[in-house]
């Protein structure tokens, strides 16, 4: 052993108390960021590079397909939730993601740079006004 | 039998190279048993970090330049092998961040290799993080801070409890 026993057990409970801060600042974030309302989103809003590409409406059945320089997503939404069908993003992370259709919940493509958005009606007003 | 702060100091300047590009190539085929590993977890940047073993053995025995070579060269290889360009964008934001820390968190002596990977882990899934949300130009990536902290805390841990075992035989 290069490290002496009484050294190592002091290290061994620094790297404990590093283990549990983490834990709790891991569970705290979780908290912070947990949507407790899980309200159910009014539209999509689907930015590529920073800009809006378009908004769909949660309640009608749709699909389309983001093609830009980056490449292509197919984008479905039903029943109020959307998805990504397809994509040609070489992680396929945005393909994989669960469906989504509350409020805040989010799916991002980073190869596409493309971000998709739910957002209920309210949120949308106080943004115009910002904006 | 070695003391804490002994750090190998090869005689030659072609002992450096062949010990350096044998870590290379140890960290790469790390990278490889990685790139083989299903991981789907639907988080962008969620991923065991086994070639961060390298770096974080080698902060303990080898002088940090030689160490930030080691994983430069590893980074960039291993995208050109197994990724694309933009894998080592975040490989390298992600990498370099948690070098930085880990050296800090090394230099400090208090922490065994398991704290300073924990610390490792956390700062690298930070450091994508923080270059997604250039990239997209949007603060949207952060939804996934909770999950990237918990997971950084777990592979951290993970290879950490390798590190230390590594380090108590080296």
């Amino acid at each position: 052993m290069s490290l002496k026993e009484g050294q190592n057990n002091k290290t061994l409970k620094n790297d404990l108390f590093i283990l549990i801060v983490f834990l709790l600042i891991s569970g705290c974030l979780f908290i912070v960021f947990k949507n407790p309302s899980r309200t159910d989103g009014e539209y999509a809003l689907i930015t590529v590079n920073g800009e809006e590409y378009a908004r769909l409406d949660l309640d009608t059945d749709t699909d389309i397909t983001v093609s830009t320089d980056k490449g292509i997503n197919s984008i479905h939404v039903s029943d109020g939730m959307i998805s990504v069908i397809s994509a040609d993003c070489p992680d396929q992370i945005c393909v994989n993601h669960a469906a989504i259709g509350y409020d805040k919940e989010t799916i991002v493509c980073l190869p596409h740079k493309l971000v998709i958005e739910i957002c209920s009606k309210k949120e949308a007003d106080v943004d115009a006004i910002s904006q | 039998m070695r003391s804490h702060n002994d750090i190998i100091r090869p005689k030659s300047p072609a002992g450096y190279v062949a010990l350096s590009g044998f870590l290379v190539a140890v960290s790469l085929i790390f990278s490889y048993i990685e790139s083989l590993i299903p991981f789907v977890i639907p988080i962008p940047g969620a991923k065991l970090g086994l070639a961060n073993l390298v770096t974080l053995t080698g902060l303990f025995f080898l002088s940090p330049g030689q160490v930030f070579l080691i994983m430069l060269s590893r980074i960039v290889l291993s995208g050109f092998l197994f990724g694309s360009f933009s894998t080592i964008i975040y490989s390298l934001s992600g990498g370099i961040l948690s070098f930085v820390i880990m050296l800090f968190a090394k230099k400090t002596k208090i922490l065994s290799p398991l704290g300073v990977s924990i610390l490792g882990g956390v700062s690298h899934n930070m450091g994508q993080l923080a270059v997604a949300c250039f990239v997209v130009e949007s603060l949207a990536p952060t939804v996934y801070l909770p999950y990237l902290v918990l997971l950084g805390t777990a592979t951290g841990c993970l290879i950490g409890i390798i590190g230390r075992t590594v380090h108590s035989h080296l």
